[in-house]
């Protein structure tokens, strides 16, 4: 497989490691360099007796060295990574060693016990569940009364007047909502909380995330009248909780994947990857969530502009886009692409989406044929091939780099947003795939 | 719906309902008509009108139409750098290794390649911040690079003026400075006039850099015009003088000589029983000197104990007046048979580095290699860096290799400053010196010296290490910045052979 070192670097999981990775893609700085048709092995001088063993797992991309950095990948795998990037030849084919073959199998022998709790998972005692089950019931309906009066009391008064609120006036009801096993509805209040409020136009976005959990608490209480799928949409947002296993008993799709883009933000102590993929064949779009503490592991390594064959199992929901990786197959030839030909078409598309969930966030869309344009009033905007327009969004760098790239040609973009205003995470520059972080 | 009643929405929202309730009546009649409604209270009204316009807005509206008019770029006519090249260029910039970064234009400047749209607005930040790479970098932006910096008011650097008459008019100082530099190499005379026709008009500023300018091929021809120029001011007066300095025929030098002539005599007797002919030099140092010479920059106070006040004028008269001057005067056949006879006695040999000088000012390329093959290195001391930044870089280089020892860290400093690589003989030298003055030489050093530093050193590094075990761990580090810099070369090296 072929990895370009840009790909190799965005794994990196921050600046500093991106620079010690570079100083370490330096063969001289490496006493063994081998790899096999799976992995890719190194043996790196440290300050310490023994040499740091590095290794790489090619087929479902991930690292392990016996290095004491707890940064992940470290700066030995980045750097070995990019050296295979940047000229095979350092690398001589031979049989793992028993090091590499031991971390290998113990890999795979992981995955597999992971689709057996998968499967045991759904054998749990349905009788006990159900009772928790109404119970919590009851708790998250009492909490939604009390939230619903919340709302209420907001929208009796107006939002000039949240400026006169306490300073936990949104913290207190998303502790009651989290008492009231409600922990979906506890996460959107504190979202409204969290609003910027000296930030322009910000009463829409506080009104639009009032909407929506007025909608969620709506939904919820009439819910044996709504499409099943919609049902659980609406459980999931509330708080309840599909577990990984479930997810994984359930059905899967296997398809060839474009990685798309991969994000990661810190929240709190927490790192959360959002990763886009793109079924080639399915044309389906799934995105992986990895949550880590800080600078812990993620479980999996997907590489933006590459594709891999693998199975996802997606979360169930009105429009189901959240999914895990039950099992990576291995990196894949480059599949075909297809991108929407107007944002005519992506509106029509986006509005079957909503006609099904009215909650649907943000949006991906492959779209073909856009040009970056700027307004009289200096605001960019992605037009396509029949005139119309969508407001750019993101930072001005990414827009003239975009600018740069087009040159006043139209261009394939895969854009994450909704409505009117989408934010370009990635570009195709002729064949050659460019994500942002 | 349009954004105006979703504004009308959020202004609602804002007030309250208590104070501005909001009715079906105020939505339009386009999502009112849809709807089936039986009024409750007032905010559940408001929240359930709102819910629908909002749904209303993310799919009833189709994005408008853009009347902005995009242009292109115009096509470009050469073709573009490797893939690889492009990605080692944007890990350059974000390491912020500017010397690579140069050395990367000029492999992709003499492959006759463009740099990719995709990393043009990194090198057009850098263009901006970075006046000495622009030349460079407007080579490589191609059509598109051109394109977008007219788009974009951060990226507009001045473009160069279209013909000389107009920057001459009109321009910056420094592009003013920089078009007569380069019409006084290609065409002297042509420089000349350009200065005379607005010399009237000219600040003191500008005065004084193009006399300094003037100074490169200097000649005869100048001295009717600069010799008549009238000025007041000290500053002018003093670039004046300077400037006629550097002209043999001035009437300056020619006064200097004078001088010089007078101190200076050849006295011949006969040594070893009247058998050989003793040829010497006599200085009469409490020669007579016009107090005109005085106001032309040469002071009367030594500084420098070992060398008296008399001795000091001579020496910089000396240092003005072309070296031909002592062949002819000391009655010799060529430079070297001059050099000898001055460097027989010590009261002669303290004017060497004085013809060192003025054989460096005067560009005299003969006493410059007479002076670096048969001068008496102690005696020439750091005048040999200003013999060698006289020489022809490839000759320099060879020269640089034989002084090395002498004169280390004025010879790296001057090889520095070069565009060419170093051959490889001399970069060993150098960096053998290097690497045993860890404290003087570090990574900045390197950072500097890669783009002088030949790849083929590449595999020598390691016999550099310094004897000393405590410089040892010193070199560990900077050997491993060096090996990083030339692999990097190398990368760039190889990166632009391939093909896209």
């Amino acid at each position: 497989m072929n990895f370009s070192e840009e790909q190799v670097l965005a794994m990196a999981p921050d600046d500093s490691s991106k620079r010690s990775g570079k100083e370490l893609a330096n063969a001289s700085k490496w006493g063994l360099m081998a790899h096999s048709a799976r992995a890719l092995w190194g043996e790196c001088q440290g300050s310490g007796k023994l040499p740091y063993q590095t290794q790489v797992d090619l087929v479902a991309v991930a690292f392990k060295c016996t290095c004491p950095s707890r940064k992940f990948p470290c700066k030995h795998g980045l750097g070995l990574m990019l050296l295979y990037a940047r000229d095979k030849k350092h690398f001589v084919e031979t049989p793992e060693p028993a090091w590499v073959t031991d971390w290998l199998d113990k890999r795979s022998a992981r995955e597999e016990k992971k689709s057996e709790k998968a499967e045991k998972a759904t054998k749990a005692d349905p009788e006990a569940q159900a009772k928790r089950q109404a119970t919590r019931l009851r708790r998250v309906e009492e909490g939604m009364a009390d939230l619903k009066r919340w709302i209420k009391d907001i929208v009796r008064n107006g939002l000039h007047a949240l400026s006169d609120r306490e300073a936990n006036y949104f913290e207190t009801t998303a502790r009651r909502m989290v008492d009231a096993q409600a922990p979906g509805l506890a996460a959107m209040v504190r979202q409204l909380g969290e609003i910027n409020r000296f930030q322009e136009g910000w009463q829409g976005v506080f009104l639009e995330q009032l909407i929506r959990i007025y909608l969620v608490i709506e939904g919820f209480s009439r819910l044996d009248q709504l499409p099943e799928d919609l049902q659980t949409e609406l459980r999931t947002w509330v708080g309840f909780a599909q577990s990984q296993e479930e997810v994984k008993a359930g059905p899967n799709v296997r398809d060839t994947w474009m990685v798309l883009s991969r994000r990661a933000e810190q929240e709190d102590n927490l790192t959360v990857e959002r990763t886009w993929l793109y079924g080639t064949t399915t044309q389906q779009y799934a995105l992986i969530l990895q949550f880590a503490v800080r600078n812990a592991s993620p479980e999996l390594t997907l590489i933006p502009g590459t594709y891999i064959d693998a199975a996802l199992c997606y979360f169930p929901g009105a429009t189901p886009r959240r999914a895990l990786v039950l099992q990576q197959f291995g990196v894949a030839p480059p599949g075909a692409i297809n991108g929407l030909k107007s944002w005519h078409q992506v509106a029509d598309t986006l509005a079957a989406v909503q006609r099904v969930n009215p909650l649907v966030g943000a949006s991906p869309v492959i779209i073909d044929g856009v040009i970056p344009v700027r307004d009289g009033s200096n605001r960019w905007l992605l037009k396509d091939a029949e005139g119309h327009g969508v407001v750019l969004q993101g930072d001005t760098d990414r827009a003239w780099k975009l600018m740069a790239i087009s040159g006043g040609a139209p261009l394939r973009l895969f854009a994450v947003g909704r409505a009117q205003a989408f934010e370009p995470l990635g570009v195709w520059i002729d064949e050659h795939y460019v994500a942002w972080a | 719906m349009g954004m105006k009643h979703w504004e009308t929405i959020q202004q609602h929202a804002m007030l309250g309902t208590a104070r501005a309730p909001f009715t079906i009546a105020d939505l339009p009649a386009a999502i009112a008509g849809e709807l089936a409604w039986t009024p409750l209270d007032a905010e559940e009204d408001f929240l359930r009108l709102a819910s629908v316009a909002w749904q209303y807005g993310q799919t009833g509206g189709l994005p408008p139409a853009v009347s902005a008019v995009n242009s292109a770029a115009v096509p470009e006519e050469k073709p573009y750098c490797p893939l690889q090249a492009t990605g080692d260029l944007q890990s350059l910039v974000e390491d912020e290794l500017y010397t690579l970064v140069r050395v990367w234009l000029q492999y992709c400047q003499a492959a006759g390649q463009l740099a990719r749209p995709e990393i043009l607005p990194a090198l057009l930040d850098m263009a901006v911040r970075r006046p000495e790479l622009r030349p460079m970098i407007m080579a490589v932006a191609g059509n598109r690079g051109r394109w977008l910096m007219r788009l974009n008011p951060a990226w507009r650097i001045d473009p160069p003026a279209e013909d000389d008459d107009t920057v001459w008019q009109t321009g910056k100082p420094e592009a003013r400075r920089a078009l007569l530099a380069g019409m006084r190499q290609t065409d002297a005379a042509r420089a000349l006039v350009l200065l005379q026709s607005t010399w009237a008009t000219e600040s003191v500023a500008d005065k004084v850099a193009f006399l300094n300018i003037l100074q490169t091929h200097a000649a005869e021809a100048d001295l009717p015009w600069i010799e008549s120029l009238q000025e007041k001011g000290q500053k002018v007066t003093a670039a004046i003088t300077n400037l006629l300095k550097h002209i043999p025929g001035s009437k300056i030098v020619a006064a200097y000589q004078d001088v010089l002539r007078q101190a200076f005599a050849l006295r011949t007797g006969k040594a070893l029983l009247g058998m050989l002919n003793k040829t010497s030099v006599a200085v009469e140092e409490a020669v007579a000197v016009p107090a005109g010479i005085f106001t032309t920059g040469i002071e009367k106070l030594s500084s420098d104990k070992r060398v008296t006040d008399q001795q000091y004028i001579l020496i910089q008269l000396a240092m003005a007046v072309p070296p031909a001057f002592w062949q002819t005067h000391l009655q010799q056949a060529d430079a070297r048979a001059v050099i000898t006879l001055l460097q027989k006695e010590q009261h002669t040999a303290l004017y060497l580095p004085a013809l060192a000088d003025a054989a460096a000012t005067f560009r005299d390329l003969v006493w410059v290699r007479a002076l670096l093959d048969h001068g008496d290195e102690a005696l020439l001391d750091s005048a040999i860096v200003l013999l060698l930044r006289a020489l022809p870089v490839a000759e320099r280089m060879t020269y640089a290799a034989r002084f090395l020892k002498q004169q280390p860290q004025g010879i790296i400093a001057l090889l520095l400053e070069q565009d060419e690589p170093w051959d490889l003989a001399l970069a060993k030298n150098i960096i053998a010196y290097t690497a045993s003055e860890v404290y003087t030489y570090n990574r900045t050093f390197y950072r500097q010296a890669v783009h002088n530093i030949p790849v083929a050193l590449l595999s020598y590094i390691d016999t550099f290490t310094p004897a000393e075990e405590a410089k040892k761990p010193y070199w560990r580090t900077h050997a491993d910045e060096l090996y990083r810099l030339i692999s990097w070369k190398e990368q760039l090296q190889r990166s632009f052979s391939q093909t896209n």
